[in-house]
């Protein structure tokens, strides 16, 4: 394991997230920055300075490029460097200055913000980036809501209101896209999950968790996803029939968690809050990192290094480095060793119809 | 039809309207207290047997004399004299008195009954109440049905289930909302479940001394576990149950529920119960609050007797199952402080404070014949702690005397060792010179630990060992940050812990006096031995800490075992055994065969673990395919939106084309090297 630690936050990560192809790393602390790293080096690359404290981010995975002129382009280094830059376009982040902003990633200018009355706590692109929602705070007599806008990228003023999802009369603390963008995953403090489905205006509730749900996870193709509670356990579940498959039961707060899109592991992370442990009996095996079977549902290990609760995790999307940031500021970028890549068998996705065909030709 | 409904609905609304207002202006006051006919005929008896066929001129007699026998003890109402004629004025055989209160007919039901009015006629009185119930009887003797006989399954079944017998032990725990009873099959490395339940129980469970039932607590009983099946057994309805104590040999059972203003003739605080029956023995008031400790009652040996302290008087010994007191009255023990059961003995053991004049006393008395067996007199003795060893061998009491003047903290702490089964049980005296915190005899031993000291951050461990003449001081563990000792449930080892601090863990070996290994459990509130003495687990219970709730169990040498940690987490109890029937000779007698034994059971056990070990990675593939299958099934309908998702520009995977290499150019100066070339 070749573990980087990238100290740069003086107060708690509030996000970490790798672009699609994982090569670049955006975090978000309450120290009102956003930076942007190297993912093979752990070099920074600049920051997004911030009027306050951010609380989410997301970047824009694919821009409109036009087919066409895309087979045009000759094939150079320098070509090629050029469209990966486009497709990492725009950031967008949501602070606790009831503000939404959205940046040009290359150049680090802000290109426009939108206001709202109470501090937005989660902002997200929908799938293909036309669209993005905006979770807004339960404070000073507003209504949690999860607002939808649509984005377009060639107009100036890029964002324009789409419509407001019903409040569930309580915290949202995550809101995510489902497959195709035809639902929204709503996490929320008192424990449910709610889905709504947005074609139909319906609202599902997956009521298993005690206590605050923390995050949503997906898996790779959004197949299967994984909810983080307070209450000390992540599920996983089917996303299509929403049927609980598996628990893993830390039993410390679970404040993030992610799903390896290579190995069948699954990633938690979190540990108490400082304000509910007395300072002087806490160890550092409190905030470890725990790797856990996603089929068998053991604890496969752990990894030590943060002094504070694990605010985020992300994986990039080759699966061979993740990304953890923790309450103390400090964001760990973990590169597997290849030791790792050996030690399960990789996660198959496609069927294996060679097998299929044999067996059908020895029966 | 339904417009003929809904007109019914509103009047009866405004019926209802109405009625309200009128009842919001009704007072109390304007209330006719209601009539209440009295039709109950308890003044009332009925006399048989009088003189039939009397003709009318000798009725007055026949009153006359009536009158006066049963007015004899209480007053006979005014023409509460009734007797029945018939058409030709003829008596009837019976009649009819009224008395002005119904203890006159109480009375004469009792003590006038059976009167001899002459040589044929026997006065036979009746209460009227009871009439019905007489005129129900049936006239023919039918004969009570024999229940058939139900076999009940044997409670101690679990101790031959294969597990069981192979030596794994069982426990329960608690959290959240759910009670669990696991095996520690440890070769598998994790413990495997028996049976979980949510809402087993509404506070806690307890396990029963034999570890038989396993109790759960509801709002009106307790209810009793058990079999192989987890079936219930008993329950025991007690409003308000709180707590609850098994006799030694789970016999019988005493329940606690805070009853304020118990009534004393049938006192509903504190029940004994015999558990195979299910039938309460007798209920019993609790102390006041303030002298109320728990359990209540202290169980002899063998369930014999139970006894409590009454303040100052003497101590209460109640005879099992029928709950009287011994020679029905209390021992008189004046200012009695404290006793103690001996736990193998029918004997218990007293303290007496000393007075201006007069020394303490220790006394050992014999039940039930209340012979002294041994008796101590120490002088300026204020307070006294009995410590006995669990076989009843020993009883060491520590004994608290009153501080000179200008001494803050006692220097020394006395102990009296009653040696109790050697002839005329001799007493000695030995002494710590520091603070004793803690106390604990080996199980079955010789051996005592105790941890004394100043300072809770310096503590000293001293260990001690009983000879046959005196008390040998065996090592010492200086500078130690401990509170409690728990000895294994066999004796030889011992844990020694911080509970309810910082959880540092010292697990020793006192046969060769040397620590075996230090651990440590963060905040740890709770030890619990394994009954075989092989494991040993520390917790913390969510009730005293909120953060890290979990159990770990170690080896008997402190190597960890297993870990969980747990949201809520309450409660973990291993399941007891019943005590060891075995003798000490029997025992050394397997110590001695051990080898012989063991590889036998090796062989066993390594089959066995290969076994599990096959079926359990079975298991695990089994898991994984599944897992696939869910995965490729949703992948493949995944592939299938391709066309949607490229509708919609939705790219999730990275593009082939914009996969690259990274790389740094790394330009590095191996060597130079100067070559003369000739020329």
């Amino acid at each position: 394991m070749r573990p980087l630690h990238l100290r740069l936050h003086e107060r708690p990560i509030t996000h970490v997230q790798f672009n699609r192809e994982g090569d670049l790393l955006f975090v978000a602390g309450k120290d009102k920055l956003v930076s942007l790293w190297y993912t093979s080096t752990g070099e920074r690359v600049g920051t997004y300075p911030h009027g306050a404290v951010v609380y989410s981010l997301d970047v824009c995975r694919k821009i409109d490029i036009d087919r066409d002129t895309d087979t045009v382009i000759d094939s150079t280094e320098t070509d090629r460097q050029q469209e990966r830059t486009k497709n990492t376009k725009y950031l967008i982040t949501a602070s606790a200055d009831s503000k939404v902003k959205v940046w040009e990633v290359k150049s680090g200018r802000e290109m426009e913000t939108l206001s709202f009355e109470v501090p937005a706590r989660w902002i997200e692109f929908a799938q293909g980036g036309r669209q993005i929602l905006v979770v807004t705070d339960q404070i000073m007599g507003a209504q949690a809501a999860i607002h939808v806008y649509n984005f377009d990228p060639e107009s100036v003023k890029k964002l324009s209101y789409a419509y407001t999802l019903p409040s569930p009369n309580c915290k949202i603390t995550q809101a995510s896209w489902g497959p195709l963008n035809k639902q929204i995953f709503a996490a929320c403090e008192d424990g449910v999950v709610r889905i709504y489905d947005i074609e139909k205006e319906t609202v599902k509730n997956i009521t298993d968790n005690t206590k605050m749900v923390t995050k949503i996870a997906w898996m790779k193709h959004r197949l299967m996803f994984l909810t983080c509670s307070k209450d000390g356990t992540a599920r996983l579940y089917d996303t299509k029939t929403l049927q609980p498959l598996k628990t893993f039961d830390t039993g410390r707060p679970v404040n993030a968690g992610a799903i390896s899109p290579l190995k069948p592991h699954v990633v938690l992370g979190g540990g108490q809050s400082a304000d509910s442990v007395t300072t002087t009996l806490v160890d550092s095996t409190q905030f470890k990192v725990k790797f856990f079977h996603i089929a068998f549902g053991d604890e496969m290990g752990g990894l030590l290094g943060h002094i504070g609760p694990v605010h985020s995790i992300a994986f990039t999307p080759d699966g061979k480095t993740f990304a953890t940031g923790g309450e103390e500021g400090l964001v760990i970028l973990n590169h597997f060793d290849p030791s790792y890549f050996e030690f399960d068998q990789d996660l198959v996705y496609d069927q294996p119809e060679e097998e299929e065909a044999s067996t059908t030709t020895s029966a | 039809m339904t417009h003929n409904n809904n007109n019914n609905y509103e009047d009866e609304d405004e019926d209802y309207l109405i009625d309200e207002e009128e009842i919001n202006n009704i007072k109390l006051d304007d209330m006719e207290p209601p009539v209440q006919l009295n039709t109950s005929f308890a003044n009332y008896i009925i006399i048989d047997n009088i003189p039939n066929e009397v003709v009318e001129s000798k009725h007055d007699k026949l009153k006359a004399v009536l009158h006066r026998v049963y007015s004899k003890n209480f007053e006979i109402a005014p023409n509460g004299f009734y007797m029945p004629l018939t058409e030709k004025k003829l008596t009837k055989g019976y009649c009819f008195i009224e008395y002005v209160k119904k203890e006159g007919a109480i009375d004469a039901f009792n003590n006038i009954n059976n009167y001899a009015l002459d040589t044929k006629h026997t006065l036979r009185v009746n209460l009227l109440d009871d009439h019905k119930k007489l005129m129900n009887f049936p006239a023919v003797y039918t004969e009570p049905k024999a229940e058939e006989f139900v076999i009940k399954e044997n409670n101690n079944n679990w101790l031959y289930n294969e597990k069981s017998l192979k030596g794994y032990d069982e426990f329960v725990l608690r959290y959240g909302d759910t009670t669990e009873i696991c095996w520690n099959e440890m070769n598998l490395g994790k413990p495997t479940s028996e049976i979980a339940k949510t809402q087993w129980t509404s506070s806690y469970v307890q396990w029963s001394n034999s570890g038989t039932y396993l109790v759960t607590f509801h709002p009106d009983r307790i209810v009793l576990f058990g079999g192989e099946n987890w079936t219930q057994i008993a329950e025991f309805k007690h409003r308000g149950v709180q707590l609850i104590d098994f006799s030694p040999e789970d016999k019988y059972l005493v329940t606690f529920a805070p009853v304020t203003n118990d009534d004393p003739k049938d006192p509903k605080s504190i029940i004994v119960w015999d558990i195979r029956s299910g039938k309460k023995l007798r209920g019993f008031v609790a102390p006041p609050k303030e002298h109320f400790s728990w359990p209540a009652f202290h169980w002899s040996a063998k369930d014999r007797y139970f006894a409590r302290q009454q303040a100052d008087k003497g101590i209460d010994i109640y005879e099992a199952p029928s709950c009287n007191l011994l020679d029905n009255k209390t021992v008189p023990i004046p200012r009695v402080k404290d006793f103690s059961w001996s736990p193998s003995d029918l004997a218990l053991a007293y303290f007496v404070p000393c007075t201006d004049g007069l020394p303490a006393k220790i006394t050992v008395l014999e039940v039930p014949s209340k012979k002294v067996l041994a008796e101590k007199p120490i002088w300026e003795a204020l307070d006294a702690r009995f410590h006995w060893q669990n076989a009843g061998d020993y009883l060491c009491v520590k004994v608290d005397k009153k501080l000179k003047k200008n001494q803050p903290t006692a220097p020394a702490t006395n102990f009296e060792l009653f040696r109790m089964h050697e002839s005329n049980v001799p007493i000695e005296n030995f002494e710590v010179s520091a603070q004793v915190k803690a106390f604990a005899w080996e199980p079955r031993g010789k051996r005592i630990a105790v941890i004394h000291g100043e300072h809770r951050h310096d503590m000293t461990v001293s260990f001690f060992e009983i000879t046959k003449k005196k008390v040998n001081f065996l090592t010492k563990l200086e500078h130690r940050k401990l509170n409690t000792i728990f000895w294994s449930p066999h004796g030889n080892y011992v844990l020694l812990a911080t509970v309810g601090d910082t959880g540092e863990l010292e697990f020793f070996n006192v046969n060769d006096l040397e620590t075996m290994s230090t651990q440590e459990h963060l905040q740890c509130t709770g030890v619990d031995w394994n009954p075989s003495g092989r494991f040993v687990t520390t917790y913390v219970s969510h009730w005293k800490v909120t953060t890290d709730a979990g159990y770990k169990i170690w080896t008997f040498a402190g190597e960890p075992v297993y870990a969980m940690l747990k949201d809520r987490f309450y409660q973990f109890v291993w399941r007891p055994r019943p005590q060891l029937i075995l003798t000490d000779a029997q025992i050394g007698n397997i110590k001695s065969s051990l080898k012989t034994f063991a590889d036998k059971f090796k062989e066993m056990d390594e089959r066995d673990h290969r076994a599990k070990v096959e079926e359990e990675n079975r298991r695990l593939d089994q898991l994984m395919k599944e897992f696939l299958g869910l995965v490729q099934r949703n992948e493949k309908e995944y592939q299938s939106h391709a066309a949607e998702r490229a509708k919609r520009n939705i790219c999730e995977d990275i593009d082939q084309k914009d996969l690259y290499e990274d790389y740094e150019p790394i330009k590095e100066l191996v060597d130079v090297q100067s070559i003369v070339i000739k020329k």
